[in-house]
């Protein structure tokens, strides 16, 4: 094993160790570990955007093309804008790098969200339902049901009674309640991935844990 | 006057974007128009990150300055950001250093914090009853259980029909749940989109 | 700039401000003030749980709103009157007779209900608080069609609380005596009232006021009046003891003379005791003449008027004759200069009730009514101011009011005040017009208003009071404006106020005036008397309200004295100011009015039961010893060591016994893919779940490494993505060299591209190039993510349909898996490898390659099952314990 990888992997070792003293309690090697993991990601990400955007960018900078050029120039100079937000005087200089960004972003969210969900799943929730045989028209009937209940779970819309207090209406109420339910099941299963994601997480730890100390005792 | 501006530009580049989706086969140029502009938000959303993580070192170094509980673990941070950015620098993001600096530090702290929570979640569901025992709270356990149930290895392999059965039962619920959500995710995201376009949102400061 | 007074610090702030901005207090109260017009609100529903006698008021009101409407336009309204602060509490007495007080109780005209109720009253529109409404339900009289105090009234009302904010003192220019209901704090005011003890209709007018005159000449030295005359015998010998049980603010009322009746000096010491007293204990019978006596009642306050006036009846002389004994007990020390007319004198009154004509212009006075009216001033003595011109035929005989030399500080028609007030340049902006008007006017208070100013005078040493103020347009000019209200004392204005709803009996009746003035002579107007009340039919007063009536009036320190209306029916009838006159929001206003609210027996013993609770909060507790380590903890620990334990132990020991159905649904897709296509990959999850996607997507890269010799190419939505993708080369065994892996290299068999910032802009525009992505054969979404999957899946899905048609194989963390099943059910995702589960299913087709899933699958089971098992039986325990906790405290 090369030493950078042993030390790697020694490092690792503790550091996991470290994390999982936390299980006792709150405990200063934790925080070590985690405010050691913060500065490192930190600094190798900000290693990753210098490098591998902002001074590969400049690098790819069209020299003999003023046009190309100077669109070329624009975003970096826009990023530069934006280091003004770091100081509250001349803050507002960043505002139009972030105007840019906003305005692409959400330009971006709505095309993407119009024609990559809305449209296809809307579609897909009606043609679930498959009149032509039994399970198709209790499967497709049962998706509907739960996307239009779901939906209206989120419906807010209400009046206000004659005694003072503000209802949906009756069926909107039902069919919302209807759409708990659905969500209920839903949340309970996304939380059992999740369980299975950490699960998996430790036990991967714990894997590495017991090939280092194999690697180490020669087993 | 600055408001103006920036909220001009922010629903300009929107509106081209907007136009580049849906008319890049009558007018191109607005096609062209949407990956420049979207190439400019990489870059500009590069540099954020970047003003980020320079406030955060700002940040841990005024609470050290000012040496306030935990400058010490701030100093750490900060001593930890500044060596690895420097690496990187140097010896650029593919070095052995920065692949140490993965394989050592990131990926096992950080898949340790969501080991920690294997343990955690155990906890929380056993104390889930104690706290709510409404309907829904019993449909979230029993749903979460049974689809657990039916999912893990088992020594004897899965059960004949009912592990399959109770499968298929939950995920076509927690489909149909989960397509609701998803375009309710969607109206959500178009209704923030146009209020920005339109606007009336302006999280890049034009308030 | 405005600027008004904040109500908490007393400094001066810009009226545009809504808070102070010393104090932080709100200027713009939500409160309603007497007076202020409050705001419409819908509370009908509200309606239910009204007592009953507010429903009274409440239906008299819509009775009075009707009959307002039938009235004739050229009647003026009725409405215009003084806010009903106390409407209603006869009604309540109806209702609830067991637990009315004995003082109210003994309102016999409110609460007897000998006669049907009045008409209903005014629209509360223009009456916010229409404080005699109460007090025309008992009474028998028709209410009155216009009296002249019609236009004066309403803007009592409105400018109620300025009245309390007045520090300067001034004289009242009438002063009227009211039938105030039994305990009422607002009662304080009567001390400044003085009794008020003539009939309207008394025939002998003014002529006591030459003898009143002649009484404040004979003298500077208070000199008790002569009991003979008008006073019954008795009352001579019974003194004027009951002076002692009035306080300040008592007046007796018309019905009993014999305690109004001061016998001699020596009997003075009662004065000594005044405001000590609440009410007098033994009230003195009600005189067979009481009833007759108070037909004034009728022209008081201005509200109503009996639409056919009775014809007058001359009040019995000995009624009101103790009122001349009462002069004679102290004589003013200056009396007021000779006026030229009554009817000049009160010509004032009837710009007052106008509110519109100019101040200085006489008004022709009725001589029949307002001698008739002002005959009972006849009696008040020297209490009352002493014209000149009247005679006195009481005082006359008596010959010991006979006045010597005008006492300096007599002043018994008291004006100096008001017009002092007039250079208030701050009042006059606050001061309505027809305020401004009767300050202008030349005033003279009401008959008896200062009848027994004289009283002060007797307490303290004589002394001179300046020559009224330029303003006094009146024949005789007051000598002083030393008011006859004196409300120096504190907020004795708000305290007053705050006593409108005191039931029980105030407690000024204990103490004792602090400033007593000495009435001013002035001009006597005959104008308030002079076209209504008439008819009136006497009212019968309570007892105690009687014996209060002749009282001085000495609340320290007023200066709201400036308009003050004289109550003209119920109980309160011939009670003058009774319901202060001030503008609302005046900058002299000392404090915000607070009202004091009645509290049951029931709010009460929750109140004592709420400072039970916040006094037992600063109590300090005995600290429950804390355990050395909590259960939670426990548990806490219990499970991590088992967890940690168990699947150390299976990991260990390599346990691979958990069989794994294989399912070829998974490698069908990667089959149907051509040979050596490059492939694109998404790296888009973060170094904790890089051990389950290396795992999951292990068999499937493998897949496409091994049977088709897929190109690579990696993208990465993370800055840490360049460093995941080293580690998911190693850990599938790809990068490794052969033949432990499949030899794959960087830059030859595998690219990384880089880190794509910019979430849903940096996919859209990866991904916007269509002819970029036309060379993958398929694009493979590593994801642990929903929201940044969701953006892959809808950018792929928005660049276009030859992107698009792309086969999309998302890899995806088992927590991500269910929230990406639409899209993969829709279609949109072609395949979707579901963590652990899926990826075991696709190695054991692969031959168990590359191992990962394998190798945690048996942990992955018994971890499941311990946490599973967990779930279940700390689940059940709670839910028991939390059922048995329900059912204890449902016990």
């Amino acid at each position: 094993m090369p030493l950078i990888e042993f030390v790697s992997a020694i490092v690792g070792f503790v550091l996991t160790l470290m994390v999982f003293s936390y299980l006792i309690g709150d405990n200063p090697l934790f925080r070590f570990a985690v405010y050691l993991f913060v500065g490192v990601a930190s600094g190798y990400a900000a290693a990753v955007i210098v490098n591998d955007i902002l001074l590969a960018r400049l690098q790819s900078l069209p020299l003999g093309d003023p046009a190309l050029l100077v669109i070329g120039l624009i975003p970096l100079l826009l990023a530069a804008t934006l280091l003004a937000k770091l100081f509250p005087r001349i803050s507002w200089l960043g505002n139009f790098a972030m105007a840019v960004l906003v305005g692409v972003g959400a330009a971006t969210a709505i095309g993407g969200a119009l024609t990559g969900t809305l449209i296809p799943q809307a579609e897909a929730a009606v043609d679930a339902v498959d009149p032509r045989s039994l399970t198709g028209l209790v499967g497709g009937g049962v998706m509907l049901l739960g996307t239009v209940t779901t939906l209206a779970y989120f419906q807010f819309g209400a009046k206000r009674a004659a005694d003072g207090t503000v209802k949906r209406n009756a069926a909107v109420e039902a069919l919302a309640w209807v759409g708990r339910v659905f969500i209920a099941v839903t949340l309970g299963v996304v939380f059992a991935g999740v369980y299975t994601a950490a699960l998996t997480a430790l036990i991967e730890r714990l894997n590495s844990l017991i090939l280092f100390l194999k690697s180490i005792l020669g087993l | 006057m600055m408001r103006v501006l920036t909220a001009a530009l922010a629903i300009a580049s929107g509106i081209i974007v907007l136009l580049g989706y849906f008319l890049r086969q009558v007018f191109p140029l607005f096609e062209q128009l949407r990956l420049l502009l979207t190439d400019w938000a990489v870059v500009i959303a590069a540099a954020a990150v970047l003003v980020g993580i320079l406030n955060l070192v700002t940040v841990q170094m005024d609470k050290l300055r000012a040496r306030q509980p935990g400058g010490l673990y701030g100093a750490l941070m900060v001593f930890a950001l500044v060596v690895t950015f420097g690496l990187g620098l140097v010896f650029g993001t593919d070095h052995t250093f920065l692949r140490a600096a993965m394989d050592a530090v990131i990926a096992p702290v950080e898949a340790s914090l969501l080991a920690i929570l294997a343990v955690t979640l155990v906890y929380a569901s056993i104390r889930l009853l104690r706290r709510r025992t409404d309907l829904m709270s019993v449909i979230f356990l029993v749903a979460m259980l049974l689809f657990l149930i039916a999912a893990m290895p088992k020594p004897f392999g899965p059960l004949p029909l009912v592990d399959q059965l109770i499968l298929d039962l939950t995920s076509l619920l927690s489909t149909a749940g989960a397509r609701g959500l998803l375009i309710g995710v969607a109206l959500g995201t178009l209704l923030t989109g146009l209020r920005v376009l339109f606007g009336m949102d302006r999280p890049y400061g034009g308030n | 700039m405005a600027e008004i007074r904040c109500p908490n610090c007393g400094k001066e702030t810009p009226d545009f401000l809504d808070f102070c901005q010393f104090c932080q207090t709100p200027l713009q109260q939500d409160l309603i003030h007497i007076g202020e017009e409050p705001t419409k609100k819908d509370t009908g529903e509200l309606e239910q749980i009204l007592p009953d006698w507010l429903k009274e008021v409440r239906q008299q009101g819509l009775e009075e709103a009707e009959d307002e409407a039938l009235r004739p336009p050229g009647k003026p309204k009725v409405t215009d009157e003084p806010p009903d602060l106390l409407a209603g509490l006869m009604s309540q007495a109806e209702s609830e007779e067991e637990e009315l007080p004995d003082w109210l109780a003994g309102i016999s005209p409110s609460l007897k209900k000998e006669e049907p109720p009045p008409p209903p009253p005014p629209p509360k529109k223009e009456e916010p608080s229409s404080f005699f409404a109460q007090f025309r339900e008992a009474e028998t009289q028709p209410p009155a069609e216009e009296t002249p105090w019609s236009g004066l009234v309403e803007p009592v009302g409105r400018e109620l609380t300025d009245w309390f904010g007045q520090e300067e003192p001034s004289a009242p220019p009438f002063r009227e005596e009211t039938g105030a209901p039994a305990g009422e704090d607002w009662m304080k005011d009567l001390s400044a009232f003085t009794a008020e003890s003539a009939p309207a209709q008394e025939p002998e007018d003014l002529s006591w006021l030459r003898d009143l005159e002649a009484a404040s000449k004979a003298t500077e030295e208070p000199a008790a009046p002569k009991p003979e005359a008008a006073f019954p015998p008795s009352a001579s010998e019974e003194d004027l003891d009951w002076l002692t049980k009035l306080g300040a603010a008592s007046a007796p009322a018309f019905e009993e003379p014999a305690p109004a009746q001061p016998s001699s000096e020596e009997d003075l010491s009662w004065l000594d005791k005044l405001g000590g007293v609440t009410a007098p204990e033994e009230p003195a019978p009600a005189q067979p003449a009481g009833e007759e006596d108070l037909s004034w009642l009728d022209k008081l306050g201005g509200v109503t008027a009996p639409e056919e006036p009775a014809p007058a009846q001359p009040s019995a002389e000995e009624d009101l004759s103790w009122l001349d004994k009462l002069g004679g007990v102290t004589a003013p020390e200056e009396p007021a200069r000779a006026q030229p007319s009554v009817e000049e004198d009160l010509s004032w009154l009837k710009n007052l009730s106008a509110a519109k004509e100019p101040p200085t212009e006489p008004i022709p006075s009725q001589p029949a009514p307002a001698e008739e009216d002002l005959d009972w001033l006849k009696n008040l003595g020297i209490s009352a101011a002493p014209p000149s011109q009247p005679a006195a035929p009481a005082f006359a005989d008596t010959g010991e009011l006979q006045p010597k030399e005008p006492p300096a500080s007599a002043k018994p028609f008291q004006t100096a005040p008001l017009n002092e007030l007039l250079g208030d340049e701050a009042l006059r902006d606050t001061t309505p017009d027809w305020l401004k008007e009767a300050l202008e006017e030349p005033s003279m208070p009401l008959p008896g208003a200062t009848s027994l100013d004289w009283f002060a005078e007797q307490a303290k040493p004589p002394k001179e009071t300046p020559p009224p103020a330029p303003f006094d347009q009146t024949p005789g000019k007051p000598a002083a404006s030393t008011p006859a209200f004196d409300f120096s004392s504190g907020d004795s204005s708000a305290q007053d106020l705050d006593a409108l709803f005191d039931v029980e009996m105030p407690e000024w009746l204990k103490s004792e005036p602090e400033k007593p003035e000495t009435p001013q002579p002035g001009p006597v107007s005959t104008q308030p008397f002079t076209e209504e009340g008439e008819a009136l039919a006497p009212v019968e007063l309570p007892s105690w309200v009687q014996a209060m009536r002749p009282v001085d009036s000495a609340i320290s320190g007023t200066a709201a004295s400036v308009d003050m209306v004289t109550e003209r029916e119920g109980p309160l009838a011939g009670f003058r100011g009774v319901i202060p006159l001030v503008p609302v929001g005046s900058a002299l206003r000392p404090k915000a009015f607070s009202l004091k609210l009645q509290a049951g027996e029931e709010q009460q013993a929750a109140a004592a039961l709420l400072e039970q609770m916040i006094a037992s909060e600063t109590a300090a507790l005995p600290s429950k010893p804390a355990a050395v380590i909590s259960s939670q903890r426990a548990l806490r620990w219990a499970l991590s060591a088992l967890f940690l334990l168990v699947l150390t132990a299976v990991l260990w020991l390599g346990l691979q016994t958990m069989p794994i159905h294989p399912s070829s649904r998974l490698s069908d897709l990667i089959a149907s893919l051509p040979d050596a296509s490059p492939v694109l990959l998404v790296v888009d999850y973060e170094p904790a779940f890089a051990g389950e996607l290396e795992a999951s997507a292990g068999p499937l890269l493998d897949q496409l490494a091994l049977s088709k010799h897929a190109i690579f190419d990696f993208v990465a939505t993370s800055p840490n993505g360049a460093g995941l993708v080293e580690r998911l080369m190693l850990h599938t065994n790809l990068s490794k060299p052969f033949p432990a892996g499949l030899g794959y290299r960087a830059g030859e068999q595998y690219f990384n591209l880089g880190f794509l910032p910019g979430g849903a802009a940096g996919a859209a525009g990866f991904v916007g190039d269509p002819q970029k992505l036309s060379r993958y054969a398929a694009i493979l979404l590593l994801t642990d993510n929903v929201e940044t999957s969701r953006t892959w899946i809808e950018q792929l899905e928005a660049a276009g349909p030859e992107v698009a048609g792309k086969p999309l194989i998302v890899v995806s963390s088992a927590q991500a898996a269910p929230m990406l099943q639409p899209y993969a059910a829709s279609g949109q995702a072609n395949l979707l490898v579901n963590g652990l589960y899926d990826a075991a299913k696709y190695e054991a087709l692969n031959v168990s390659r590359p191992g990962l899933a394998r190798a945690y699958w048996d942990a992955l089971g018994f971890g499941l099952m311990m946490a599973v098992l967990a779930i279940v039986i700390g689940g059940a325990w709670n839910f028991y314990l939390r059922f048995r906790e329900k059912h204890a405290e449902t016990e």
